[in-house]
């Protein structure tokens, strides 16, 4: 639940992000945190960019679980995602910091609860285990027999806290009165086994069932309404049933929703989901491929069949076969039933003693059916040569309705009972009446006959309970008569109340016995067999016939329907059904746990229940209705006993409200009562509710028709998106063919960067730590490196190095991870700052990447991102607006360097998408630099626009495109002016270059250009300069401060000039040099760049 | 086995952690003892790393899944697991995590196993023939089910899987939240 929510919420909040900022913004919004000068950014005042920064933050925060990043980097994200918001929260105002503190704190209490909660989730470890053994679909018994064990807790505390405790500490002590006494013949058996056995005796007296509950209207001092408790939590117990199913069936539902529809990915589906991962053991892992192999075979047959439909007469006569079959099972069942029930009645009539057997003769009859018509079934499903699927279905429904005829055939019998001992009480009555008036003794009897004497009898309803007291009287004082004592057993024999909670928790009883017997015969027993004998057998039993059990999800999954049926019919007859229902599901998830892992095999034919699937539930929830009706039939048809129960001498169980209404509330409360029960009020409401309904159902229609209008949208859309992709086609092979000239050119760097791949290789490895810790390490390693590489290798090494560095990468993330290997590569190339400041210029990176896009759609006119289909052309421009400057100020070099650009961007092709990851790509620094821009917006719009589709398959041909054209666009001002700024920077520093030359040849290698080591130099300066960076080579030091400065002008920029943000990845790096060396001279670098 | 210094987490790591990934605290304490039995001796656990071959010797992992080098390729940095490569491996097996990690996670697992970025015939080949655990599927059985997988997904008809055709398939299944969960990462 929580997950799903945090995912509805990652959606949303990435939404927001795609549109605001791109994917990877936070970590360079992130970095404001560590400038805290605010003076810097002119508009950081403005609170609403805070207010919206924060906003990002705390969204970040929310859902950091949700990105797909690597630890080390969602690590960094929310420390400074964290320290931002507490800064700027506290800033912005006095009470959205405590605000935020408080949210803090709750978010922590709440993560605290949640630890707390999962330690209570009982069985957690053991279904655990059973599914990293057999995978989801045997757990998913365990997980629903865990859910039915949380109903019936909470039914038994309802059932225990209102009726059982009340009744047992405020109640009249056992012996007390007639109906909490046994009877004097039975004291003697009272004790005895069998009497236990069939819960007669003490049990029978008991709270376990209906008939102890004293029928006072108030017990003990505080005056507790016992019989009123008793209906209401027996009602409760069927409303509180009902909502928590429904609740959960709603929930599933909308989990499930998207598998709803008609799309179907059948085959995908098959493959990528087909192996549990949770699957930890050898054997299940076989069957589990065996499966596989099955379910995939069965889809392509399938799928074969769907052409072509066979109707064989032989196997429709097969099926008519089976089916009569089944029917006739299914009644003889329901006969067998009902016979064996009027057979005990019979025999209870005329037979003083009665036998175990004969006693429990009922319930075992009941068992012996549930357990063996389901194996029946199966050996007739045999005959109908239904696909497995199609079997399993006609399995479970015809096990289900063989379930509920049991139940149904049981219960009819019981009232059939009921029937014909209301009718002897009705004789005993007719004896009792002789002590009493006639007239008290009517309103004893049936409504109808009460209804035909209504003048006679006007005040019958107020001196209901005095007729009791009237009735019982002369019986007491006739004490000793014979027929009193005649009288006084047979009512209390005449319970049918107790009689019908006897007989449905004997059933319960003998169910759970028949349960653990079949499990330890049918598995375990069975498993020790075919394990210890089949070395000396002559044949082999674990393959052949005995074979291991087999653990058959979905009619365990029956079986407990079908329990959870026994107690829901029971629990208004023995209130303590629930309690008894809890401590056997307990020691059942204990059986059947043990059992599943020691001697059974996963289901051959894995019925999918997966949890959001709602057939168990839908089951359950029929099985609810079909057991409630019985019930409340009988509580609304049937007169209460006299002589036993809460209720008895009511006319009906349900007197007990209106009585209640009527005596214990005011007056006008009586009168609405009764104004709201009549038709008046009860049929416009029934008319409202009809409307409601078909409102909802119109609202669900048209509902219904927006989705089949979206696909169709959608399926539109992608038609022309094919029209797209082959449109790039064409342009791609257009701008190979002018490509192809160049790859001489870097054909030969690229064997020299072969060459010299070895040493800078290590070097690679090193630089590849980011965190603080191994900064320092990895300069004292790179000195020495980049000392040995001599100005001779100038182009070489470098390119090995990236090289060598992007396969490194490439190992690590094979493909995801092109932000790494941007910054790496980035780092390696035109920027030629040491590697160890990835981190540091990933991050205007991003922005760049990010903030480009927005002022190139809006400047195109384009219409917003639809879909992120369209921005990939925008791109496209971008791109080339980039290149000019770059092709406009360039030496020479640069053509060089395109060429190797080129080169890439070929192989690039050939590859698709994610080029980067492939080590060709270092050939070329400044492509490598620009591409890893391409694929962090191929990564922005990958993350920012999910449901994007097919053309992000196609980026790269794009960038193609923008690569023909790229010299012929004129560089725009600002674009320029950077450069400039960066080509005066570097000669300025350029003095500084000796002192160090160690670094030198390696940036050189990289660039010969002058600007290149400029940037590489910067921060070197700086150090030298400032007294406080005395470690001369604490490049950790220099990296950090870099961090911040760059981060300060990064900010700047964006808010300065949002519209040339294109470069801001650059600059932002060239920027932030130029901040420092504000200290050292020129203020009007400064200015150039922050205009 | 070695045991590296025992450095109990602090408690600030181990917020960071929750909020870091789907794990609970005892999830993350387990793992960390887990990491911990594993690790060379002598090692800090922030420090120390483990092997590919010594994560998919876990229980979890062992002999069993068919994906295990791949489950190993992904999640680890320069082939060795740190604590917080098998953290973040956890978190994504775990089952409160986000359907679109999960999937995200999936797709860098099955698609890679000839390293274009795409799910192509021959990596769903090696799929299917890692997921029936041999090498000798009929070649008629391997044909026709590519061809269904990609006739029903591949919706720009280049022959391959890319991410969004894999996640727009899966986020619609209804197993596979279920199936891509692993629990016990304990020895």
């Amino acid at each position: 639940m929580k997950s799903s929510k945090l995912s509805r919420r990652y959606a949303s909040i990435k939404r927001d992000a795609s549109q605001l900022y791109p994917y990877k913004e936070p970590l360079q919004f992130s970095n404001l945190d560590d400038s805290d000068n605010n003076d810097e950014r002119g508009d950081s005042n403005d609170p609403e960019q805070i207010f919206q920064n924060i906003q990002f933050q705390k969204d970040l925060m929310a859902t950091i679980r949700c990105r797909p990043w690597p630890m080390k980097e969602k690590l960094k994200a929310l420390r400074r995602a964290k320290e931002i918001v507490l800064k700027f929260e506290g800033r912005l105002t006095r009470t959205r910091g405590y605000q935020a503190a408080g949210a803090d704190l709750w978010r922590k209490f709440v993560r605290l609860a949640y630890n707390f909660v999962v330690i209570f989730i009982p069985w957690e470890m053991r279904i655990k285990k059973i599914e990293s053994h057999f995978g989801s679909g045997v757990a998913s018994y365990f997980i629903f027999l865990r859910w039915l064990f949380g109903i019936n807790i909470v039914l038994t505390i309802m059932t225990g806290a209102f009726i059982v405790l009340p009744e047992l500490i405020a109640g009249q002590p056992f012996g007390s009165t007639i109906s909490k006494t046994i009877p004097k013949d039975h004291v003697a058996s009272a004790q005895d086994l069998d009497t236990v056995w069939s819960l007669g005796g003490y049990l029978k007296y008991s709270v376990l069932f209906y008939g102890y509950y004293g029928k006072e209207r108030k017990i003990g001092k505080a005056g507790y309404r016992l019989p009123l408790a008793y209906f209401l939590v027996g009602m409760a117990v069927f409303v509180y049933s009902f909502i928590i199913l429904l609740k959960k069936m709603a929930k599933n539902s909308r989990m499930s929703l998207a598998s709803a529809s008609n799309e179907n990915y059948t085959f995908c589906w098959r493959v990528f989901c087909a192996w549990d991962y949770l699957i930890g053991n050898p054997e299940a892992a076989e069957s589990k491929a065996a499966a596989i192999v099955n379910s995939i075979r069965e889809a392509i047959l399938e799928e074969q069949e769907k052409k072509k439909s066979k109707n064989l007469a032989v196997t429709i006569c097969l099926r008519i076969i089976a089916n009569i079959l089944v029917l006739l099972s299914l009644a003889g069942s329901i006969y067998l039933i009902y016979f064996v029930v009027d057979r005990s009645q019979k025999l209870e009539r005329t037979k003083e003693e009665l036998t175990l057997w004969e006693k429990n003769e009922v319930s075992v009859v009941v068992s012996l059916i549930t357990m063996i018509a389901p194996s029946a079934f199966e050996l007739v499903a045999a005959l109908e040569m239904y696909h497995p699927r199609t079997t399993l279905r006609f399995q479970l429904a015809r096990v289900l309705v063989l379930y509920l005829g049991n139940l149904y055939s049981l219960i009819i019998a019981l009232l059939d009972k009921v029937n014909s001992m209301s009718i002897t009480e009705a004789e005993v009555k007719n004896n009792a009446s002789n002590w009493v008036d006639f007239p008290h003794f009517l309103p004893t009897r049936a409504l109808p006959e009460e209804e035909k004497w209504p003048p006679t009898i006007p005040d019958i309803q107020g001196k209901q309970n005095s007729t009791f007291q009237n009735y019982l009287i002369p019986t007491t004082i006739t004490n000793k008569s014979n027929s009193y004592n005649y009288n006084v057993q047979n009512q209390q024999d005449q319970c049918w109340e107790t009689y019908v909670g006897q007989e449905m928790l004997k059933l319960s009883i003998i169910d759970m016995i028949f349960t653990v017997a079949s499990i330890l015969l049918i598995d375990f027993f069975r498993g020790l067999f075919v394990r210890y004998l089949s070395d000396c057998w002559c044949w082999d039993l674990e393959s052949k016939f005995p074979e291991y059990g087999e653990f058959k999800i979905a009619e365990n999954v029956l079986h407990l329907v079908y329990n959870q049926g026994m107690i829901w019919m029971g629990a208004f007859f023995s209130p303590c059904l629930p309690a008894f229902n809890v401590l056997k599901l307990i020691g059942l998830m204990y059986l059947r746990s043990w059992a599943v892992l020691t001697c059974n095999v996963p289901h051959q034919q894995v019925f999918r229940a997966s949890r959001s699937n709602n057939f168990y539930l839908a089951m359950l929830l029929f099985m609810l209705f079909l057991c409630m009706l019985p019930t409340i039939f009988a509580i609304a048809r049937y007169k209460p006993s006299l002589n036993c129960g809460p209720f008895s001498g009511q006319e009906k169980i349900y007197d007990i409200v209106s009585e209640t209404i009527k005596n214990d509330f005011p007056l006008w409360f009586n009168s609405v009562i009764g104004y709201i029960s009549s038709p008046v009020v009860i049929l416009p409401a029934l008319l409202l509710l009809f409307m409601l309904i078909y409102y909802l159902q119109s609202i669900a229609r048209s509902l219904k028709f927006t989705n089949s209008q979206l696909r169709m949208q959608i399926q539109s859309d992608r038609s022309e998106d094919k029209k797209k992709v082959a449109q790039m086609i064409e342009a791609r092979t257009q701008t190979q063919e002018g490509n192809k000239k160049k790859p001489q050119e870097s054909d030969f760097v690229n064997q020299q960067a072969l060459t010299h791949s070895l040493t800078p290789r290590k070097n690679g490895n090193v630089v590849s730590f980011d965190s603080p810790g191994s900064r320092i390490p990895t300069i004292s390693q790179a000195l020495p490196q980049t000392k040995i590489s001599t100005p001779v290798e100038i182009t070489s090494p470098i390119i090995g190095i990236s090289k060598a560095q992007s396969e490194h990468i490439n190992n690590r993330y094979p493909y995801f991870t092109h932000e790494n290997d941007h910054c790496k590569i980035k780092s390696c190339t035109p920027v030629t700052f040491k590697k160890h400041l990835e981190d540091i210029y990933s991050e205007p990176l991003f922005q760049k990447g990010i903030r480009q896009m927005k002022p190139d759609v809006v400047g195109s006119g384009a219409p917003r991102f639809a879909g992120g289909r369209t921005p990939r052309y925008y791109i496209v421009n971008e791109r080339e607006s980039r290149r000019k400057p770059r092709s406009t100020l360039r030496s020479p070099k640069y053509f060089h360097r395109d060429n190797l650009g080129d080169f890439g961007e070929i192989y690039s092709r050939n590859k698709r998408g994610y080029v980067l990851s492939k080590p060709h790509h270092a050939y070329s620094p400044h492509l490598s630099d620009e591409e890893e821009e391409e694929e962090l917006r191929k990564d922005i719009f990958n993350r920012s626009f999910r449901p994007r589709s097919l053309s992000d398959l196609h980026q790269t041909p794009h960038f193609y495109i923008g690569e023909g054209t790229e010299s012929q666009v004129l560089p725009t001002e600002d674009l320029s002016r950077m450069h400039y700024q960066s080509w005066n920077s570097g000669f300025e520093v350029d003095h500084y270059q000796p002192v160090y030359l160690y670094k030198k040849p390696r940036l050189q290698n990289f660039d010969p250009e002058p600007r290149y080591p400029e940037h590489f130099m910067k921060p070197k300066t700086k150090q030298k300069i400032e007294p406080s960076f005395i470690e001369s080579d604490s490049v950790s030091a220099s990296s950090s401060d870099q961090q911040n400065s760059s981060t300060d002008q990064y900010i700047q920029v964006i808010h300065n000039k949002e519209k040339y943000l294109k470069s801001a990845g650059k600059l932002s790096k060239k920027k932030s040099k130029s901040r420092l060396e504000l200290t050292i001279a020129d203020p009007s670098e400064l200015i150039y760049s922050n205009v | 086995m070695g045991q590296c210094i025992r450095h109990p987490m602090t408690w600030e790591e181990l917020e960071e952690y929750q909020a870091l990934t789907f794990l609970t605290r005892n999830e993350i304490l387990c793992i960390h003892d887990t990491f911990c039995k594993l690790c060379p001796r002598g090692k800090y656990y922030k420090e120390a790393t483990l092997t590919m071959d010594q994560i998919s010797s876990l229980p979890a992992l062992r002999q069993v899944n068919p994906f295990r080098d791949r489950i190993c390729r992904v999640f680890s940095h320069d082939d060795v697991f740190s604590f917080e490569d098998v953290l973040g491996m956890a978190s994504v097996f775990s089952a409160q995590a986000c359907p679109s990690l999960k999937i995200e996670y999936a797709f860098r697992i099955y698609a890679d196993i000839n390293e274009n970025g795409f799910i192509d015939e021959d990596d769903l080949q090696c799929i299917i023939q890692r997921l029936l655990n041999t090498t000798d599927v009929g070649d008629d059985l391997l044909k026709n089910l590519t061809k269904h997988i990609l006739g029903e997904s591949d919706l720009d008809n280049d022959h391959m899987l890319s991410f969004a055709e894999f996640e727009h398939a899966m986020s619609k299944s209804p197993d596979f939240m279920n199936s891509f969960r692993i629990h016990s990462w304990g020895l």
